[in-house]
């Protein structure tokens, strides 16, 4: 295992120290700060523009009964006017740009037994903003309109549609006297966990995988391969290679982590001095004015309570599910001679990570489904999934310990099934061979 | 010493090395002899533990081979190259430490060898600068930078310029002298003949031969005969006709006759004076490396049961 070592320092060095390396690692995160940066400012500035923009609806209502009342409750971006006429004729005045929209209420749109359409003409197409203000707007007003006709208070009416907090809470053997833990099932939050951890292998395999499969194939295209493979393993070439470039990796999150906050701060200041203050309290009006003007609940969409044993659980299975993808990746490499072909098997890889993505959709309907469990098992899977269904529901201790041992375990065997490809490869040099043959053969030896 | 004791390895349907035995002693240069798919690359990997003998067995200075002795081997296979994106001194001393020196010995002896191969001032350079002679310096010094015990060359010399070549065959012979087992395979018999003490004849992955050049020499020069005599060549084509010689082009006055066999040189001098021939001259040619190459091969190709027997003799 001493050659191990070697492996992995010299290729480390050799690729922290490469001017590509260099220029990527400091130059990707400006660019990613630039382009969020420039995204914030256009849509700051359009969202602004749209909610400081005046709208003219022109309002045709022929019953008379909620125009009133619309004005009573329009904000100050809408302006309202009654019209009245024929339909057509309406219409082309909204096609000729005198008004934003038409808003046409239909005799008896307050009626108590039965609902009528509304309409809203446009002639363009108004943002979701405009439309969600004017259907609040209406609704509003056709429920005020409804509560007089009961002469109801307007407290009964609160009080009647107002919710009742729904909780699930988990309990075991030794908190009973607690309320427990909240266990909703929050379907959302839960695949969005495990896609992270998907996403997060996904982009490391790509970026840093794809790298380990360029260095085998360089290996063979030099004709290096022979000289290494009579001077150590392959398997420590292999192993070597994938655990330098999870190095590289760190290396370039930490040096990114720290510009990020650095830049973070730094940008902080820029923006404090170049905007007055008085820009943001404007945003956050538009929010509140927006709730003003319906029962607009914007439920706090709460993520499921993070343990710190699921997060290191994730942490470790993340770089896990990478030694095995990476390995993956570095078999192809032994496969193929040429990019060309390789780019073609890339994707084959990564299949089961694509498996584990289509399993979380079920994870929340059956969380305890025998085909989550073994998956939860599978080094292919395990890494996406256990963490998961840790979320989900207690996990006995072993049964994670297991999934860790055997996802890396399956790792291990991995980068030994790579290495012997990359042997039974040099007796194959130059040899058009299929992949049933070189599977064999790394088989049989 | 290096032994190599009855040897079987197959690929799937072709049988590589078929009961293969030889030695390599320490001191002397062995060189492997053999036809395109011969065997001798599949007996090098084994020797160098990139693939593993089906039966039979390889022992390094009286040990098996395994993972082991792959640092006391310095291997230059046929197909080889270098890392394009490294220079040559950081190849150099990453070899070395995966042969298992420290990170100063292997600087220490990348210099040297450097220095050795009149090369001192390529470390920095990378292989894309480098012309293909150049290149194979370099993987000369890759090969040796470990001191190795045994050293095994295949093809080493193959788009060498003459200078470079001589260079390292003066190389070959220093390590030689200083007690090395080195092994060296090629078809090349002009500098087999040059440079080695041994040599091992194989021919679809069978030893033909293997034993001292200049015994293998004597013994297998024997069979043509160089003649100068007055007259016509009648009674030398009778003896051709009979199938009891065979008349090999030849210049001048002399003849060149090879004796084929069941038949003798005295039979033939017999023939010549019945004919009332005049000798002037009668000799037996010494063979060339590549004659008994040809020979043999040519011999194990049409009697197959036969070369066998030449083994065991051998």
């Amino acid at each position: 295992m001493k050659s191990l070592a070697v492996v992995v320092q010299s290729e480390y060095r050799r690729r922290v120290t490469s001017k590509t390396f260099i220029l990527m690692t400091l130059l990707l995160p400006i660019l990613i700060v630039a382009i969020i940066a420039l995204i914030a400012v256009v849509v700051f500035a359009s969202v602004t523009s749209e909610t400081e923009m005046k709208r003219s609806i022109a309002v045709f209502d022929p019953g008379g009964q909620l125009f009133e009342k619309l004005v009573e409750r329009a904000p100050d971006t809408v302006e309202l006017s009654s019209v009245s006429g024929s339909l057509v004729s309406l219409k082309r005045r909204v096609t000729k740009e005198e008004f934003d929209g038409l808003l046409v209420l239909p005799e008896g749109v307050t009626d108590l037994a039965r609902g009528r359409d509304v309409y809203l003409y446009t002639s363009e197409m108004q943002s979701v903003l405009m439309q969600e203000v004017v259907k609040r707007l209406v609704l509003g007003a056709v429920r005020e309109r409804r509560l007089e006709a009961f002469d109801l208070p307007r407290d009964v009416y609160n009080a009647i549609s107002r919710g009742v907090a729904f909780n699930v809470m988990h309990i075991d053997e030794e908190n009973l006297d607690e309320t427990g833990r909240d266990a909703s099932t929050q379907a959302f939050g839960l695949i969005g966990y495990g896609m992270g951890i998907a996403l997060a292998i996904f982009m490391l395999v790509t970026i840093y995988g794809g790298m380990v499969m360029q260095a085998v194939m360089e290996e063979k295209t030099s004709r290096m391969a022979e000289i290494l493979v009579s001077t150590l393993r392959p398997f420590e070439l292999l192993l070597g290679k994938v655990i330098a470039l999870a190095g590289l990796a760190l290396t370039q999150l930490f040096v990114w982590f720290m510009m990020v906050v650095m830049l973070t701060i730094g940008a902080g200041i820029v923006i404090g001095v170049a905007f007055v203050p008085q820009d943001f309290g404007e945003l956050s009006g538009m929010a509140e004015s927006l709730q003003s003007i319906g029962e607009l609940d914007i439920e706090s969409a709460s993520l499921p309570e993070i343990r710190a044993d699921v997060v290191l659980v994730s942490i470790l299975m993340v770089a896990i599910g990478y030694f095995l993808y990476a390995s993956m990746f570095g078999a192809v490499g032994a496969v193929f001679e040429s990019n060309q072909d390789a780019q073609m098997a890339v994707m084959l890889p990564m299949a089961p990570l694509f498996l584990a993505m289509i399993m979380l959709q079920t994870i929340a309907l059956a969380p305890n489904s025998l085909f989550i469990k073994i998956g939860s098992f599978v080094p292919f899977t395990a890494p996406v999934i256990m963490p998961t269904r840790m979320l989900l529901s207690d996990v006995p201790v072993w049964e994670v310990a297991a999934s860790l041992m055997l996802s890396l375990l399956g790792a291990l065997a991995m980068a030994w099934i790579a290495g012997r490809i990359f042997r039974v490869g040099l007796l194959l040099y130059g040899k058009k061979s299929s992949l049933r043959e070189i599977v064999r053969m790394a088989v049989s030896g | 010493m290096l032994q190599i004791q009855k040897v079987t390895k197959r690929y799937r349907t072709t049988l590589a090395v078929d009961r293969a035995s030889l030695e390599a002693r320490p001191g002397r240069v062995l060189g492997l002899l053999g036809p395109n798919g011969a065997g001798k690359s599949s007996i090098l990997r084994m020797v160098t533990n990139i693939t593993w003998p089906d039966s039979g067995e390889i022992l390094l200075d009286g040990q098996r081979v395994t993972q082991a002795s792959q640092s006391k081997i310095g291997y230059m296979p046929e197909e080889r190259g270098l890392y394009r994106q490294m220079g040559v001194l950081d190849q150099l001393v990453y070899l070395g430490r995966l042969k298992g020196l420290t990170a100063n010995q292997a600087r220490q002896e990348a210099q040297r060898w450097l220095h050795r191969l009149e090369a001192e001032d390529w470390g920095p350079r990378r292989p894309r600068d480098l012309s293909r002679g150049m290149q194979q310096k370099v993987q000369f010094a890759l090969t040796l930078i470990h001191s190795p015990r045994l050293v095994i060359l295949d093809e080493p010399f193959s788009g060498l310029d003459p200078l470079n070549a001589q260079l390292m065959e003066e190389v070959i012979r220093e390590r030689r002298n200083a007690g090395d087992i080195i092994l060296f395979a090629s078809h090349l018999m002009e500098q087999v003949e040059d440079l080695c003490d041994e040599i091992c004849l194989i021919a679809e992955g069978r030893v033909l031969v293997s034993g001292e050049l200049d015994i293998i020499k004597q013994a297998c020069g024997n069979n043509t005969v160089r003649i100068v005599f007055d007259g016509d060549d009648a009674p030398l084509e009778r003896l051709a006709a009979e199938g009891r010689i065979r008349i090999e082009p030849s210049e001048g006055a002399e003849r060149q006759v090879r004796i084929l066999e069941g038949f003798n040189s005295d039979g033939l001098l017999d023939a010549l004076r019945t004919a009332r021939r005049s000798i002037q001259h009668f000799a037996f040619k010494r063979a060339s490396l590549r004659e008994i190459f040809i020979d043999r091969v040519r011999a194990s190709e049409t009697q197959d049961g036969h070369a066998d027997a030449m083994e065991d003799s051998a």
